[in-house]
């Protein structure tokens, strides 16, 4: 569903990705680790068609996203870090906004189902956005890519300021996402949470993916080690 | 999926509070202005009618006496207001309203309606033409400054790219956004003088008119909003750079062309034009003083066309024949002198309209007031009938001398029923067909700035910057 042929950035002299082959099939989570700048975000807006790779290309569904921008987007769902959404609108309207525009149509009810599955209630969807929490504005995210019908989903860092709960809530979706069939790539810093949803973990050094782990096969000490010398040998490296 | 950008905007904006509260003022606004612009143009139209009436009266009423002292006595026309001048009254408040016709001298229209006004009067007059040109571009540009910039600063551009919808379907969804509230304030105040006016129009293809080059205009304008905040990074350099350039393009570019035309092609003074035409009727036009020889020659041509042969003992009135001459010798020096201002004017708003090429606003002014029938042309259209008819009341008490009367006879007297022979005056405004003449180089330059900035929006800023931001 999602793969990376020898994708390479360079942002000027610097080398932000380095030869990325990568292929996630259909269902599977894929958790991108590193400590920050080293290549997470990059990819996952070479996927997302925001840069343009220096060298590779990235793929979604067999289809090359520099040549059809628009095919691999309509396959894809993304989720930033800071999830933003307009401030004055609902969340039933902005979700209401984002499918339209995504060529999905549907009834409040149905809007409203989508909303109350990733634990937002009618009220609460109601209210402007601009008085959600982190959490919430995610929940919204969630309920867009399930009504988008998006085979593909990427995660930049999703984790990063929820609380425990609003993290648990996060997974547990990711993993419904995954038993329809929803491949997954996720980047982020939280090695337990990877460990639990992931099929599989990459991590990453300097633009480079270093290793790949099926998280069945290891443990989540194991993998804490594996990514605290990463970070480690990057600190000692600068 | 362009209408549901387009209704996503305006549910936004209107939860706005600031954006609710400049609606509402600029609602305000063009009401105050309609009323404004009514009340000047009734209160006109009952003097224009009032005066007339006094004017034709005291002509009517006069005793017997010499048609020539009846010449020198004179008549007042008025000119009257178009109801284009309920919608923008141009230039009709500087320029004259009363002309006094009389033999041997063409009088230019004078009391001009601001000579009656306060110092109140330099903050210039709340039309809605003045609505529309400088107070709904700063509404567009509050509104939606931000339209582009504000989405990539708060990351919803990439989060909109998305979905997969096409960059220029967005941009659309935007532009439509941008140029639906002008559109309202075009039809709200082009409604409204249409309705003031008794829903008559001297010309109902000016209406179109003016509806065509104002839409031009705001689609130049939303244009511009869109490329502006498509190009700067964030909301704030979003509305720095589109108030500098509704400065520039608002006041300095107009300020600049108007000066550059007095400069490049001055026009007399009154007074000078006056001193001229004097000289040249003294002198002669070449400085060739005027020869007895073409006296006799125009009186020979107005015998012609009496159907009078020219003998000596022709029964005519000599010195109302040779009146008639001088007359006809005058109108050859007022159309020079005259032709000459008008052809100065005319290159002045050449310069004017060639500087529209750094201002959309120029072109768009000029175009109101040509088809609100107010801007200086109509002027001068208002002033050639005056003096046609000047001639024409000239040559009738002239011929009613010369023909009813013997040569050195002064002491003739017309009967008072004579008087009614000259008609009332009745001034038609120029023919659209002139006024669409003219317009088309503000049309023209107006569409080749819709062009350029929908090149520069629609195709520069998708190949640019995209769903890349």
């Amino acid at each position: 569903m999602l793969q990376a042929e020898n994708l390479t950035k360079y942002y000027g002299e610097h080398l932000a990705l380095d030869s990325l082959n990568l292929s996630l099939s259909e269902g599977e989570i894929f958790c991108l680790l590193g400590p920050n700048g080293t290549g997470k975000t990059t990819t996952i807006h070479l996927f997302l068609n925001f840069i343009q790779p220096s060298k590779g290309r990235a793929l979604v569904a067999g289809k090359c996203v520099g040549e059809h921008p628009l095919e691999a987007r309509r396959n894809m769902a993304y989720i930033p870090e800071q999830v933003a959404f307009y401030g004055m609108l609902t969340g039933l309207e902005n979700l209401a906004y984002f499918c339209q525009l995504a060529g999905k149509h549907f009834t409040q009810a149905e809007k409203l189902q989508f909303l109350a599955r990733v634990g937002l209630p009618e009220r609460a969807a109601k209210a402007q956005v601009r008085t959600y929490s982190k959490g919430m504005r995610q929940k919204v995210a969630v309920a867009i890519a399930l009504a988008r019908d998006a085979k593909a989903m990427v995660l930049d860092e999703p984790t990063s300021g929820l609380d425990p709960q609003a993290s648990n809530a996060l997974s547990a979706t990711l993993l419904e996402l995954k038993s329809a069939g929803v491949t997954v790539l996720m980047a982020t810093h939280d090695v337990f949470r990877a460990r639990e949803t992931g099929d599989r973990v990459g991590i990453m050094r300097q633009g480079k993916l270093e290793h790949v782990m099926a998280t069945n096969q290891i443990t989540a000490q194991e993998l804490e080690a594996a990514y605290l010398r990463c970070v480690q040998d990057v600190g000692t490296a600068v | 999926m362009i209408i549901t950008v387009f209704r996503k905007e305006w549910l936004q904006s209107l939860r706005l509070g600031r954006v609710r509260w400049l609606l509402g003022i600029a609602l305000l606004l063009a009401f105050a202005s309609g009323l404004h612009t009514f009340s000047a143009y009734l209160n006109y139209q009952n003097e224009h009618a009032l005066a007339s009436q006094i004017s034709r009266g005291d002509w009517l009423s006069q005793e017997a006496k010499n048609p020539h002292s009846a010449a020198h006595y004179g008549l007042f026309v008025f000119k009257p207001w178009s109801p284009g001048s309920l919608f923008d009254p141009g230039l009709l408040p500087f320029t004259g309203t009363t002309a006094f016709v009389e033999a041997h001298v063409k009088n230019d229209a004078v009391h001009a309606p601001i000579s009656d006004r306060t110092t109140l009067a330099r903050w210039g007059s709340l039309s809605p033409a003045f609505i529309l040109l400088y107070l709904v571009p700063l509404l567009m540009i509050a509104i939606h400054f931000d339209t582009v910039s504000g989405e990539r600063a708060s990351q919803m551009l990439k989060w909109t790219a998305t979905t997969g919808l096409p960059f220029g379907k967005w941009l659309a969804g935007k532009w439509l956004a941008i140029i639906v509230l002008p559109a309202f304030f075009l039809i709200l105040c082009l409604g409204g003088s249409w309705l003031a006016a008794g829903f008559t129009w001297d010309h109902p293809q000016l209406l179109f008119g003016l509806l065509l080059g104002f839409l031009l205009f705001y689609a130049v304008l939303a244009n511009l909003i869109l490329w502006v905040s498509a190009f700067t990074k964030t909301p704030s350099s979003s509305l720095l750079v589109l108030l500098a350039v509704w400065i520039l393009m608002g006041w300095a570019v107009p300020k600049v062309a108007a000066n550059m035309a007095e400069i490049q092609h001055p026009a007399p003074s009154l007074a000078e034009l006056r001193q001229r035409i004097d000289a040249a009727k003294r002198d002669g036009l070449m400085g060739d003083a005027i020869s007895s020889e073409r006296l006799t020659e125009l009186a020979g041509q107005i015998l012609k066309e009496l159907g009078i042969e020219d003998t000596p003992d022709a029964a005519v009135n000599r010195d109302a024949l040779n009146m008639q001459a001088g007359e006809a010798y005058g109108y050859e020096i007022f159309d020079h002198f005259y032709q000459e201002v008008e052809s100065n004017h005319e290159q002045q708003r050449q310069l004017c309209l060639t500087s529209s090429a750094l201002s959309p606003l120029l072109p768009a002014a000029m175009l109101s007031m040509a088809f609100s029938q107010t801007d200086a042309h109509a002027h001068w259209h208002f002033n050639r009938a005056v003096e046609l008819y000047r001639r024409e009341f000239v040559e009738i008490l002239n011929r009613e001398m010369m023909l009813h009367s013997q040569t050195g006879d002064w002491g003739y007297h017309s009967h008072p029923s004579t008087w009614s022979k000259i008609p009332e005056f009745h001034y038609q405004s120029q023919p659209p067909t002139q006024t669409w003449q003219r317009a088309k180089g503000y049309l023209f330059s107006l569409s080749l700035w819709g062009l350029l900035t929908s090149v520069l929006t629609f195709w520069i800023v998708p190949a640019r910057w995209g769903w890349r931001g």
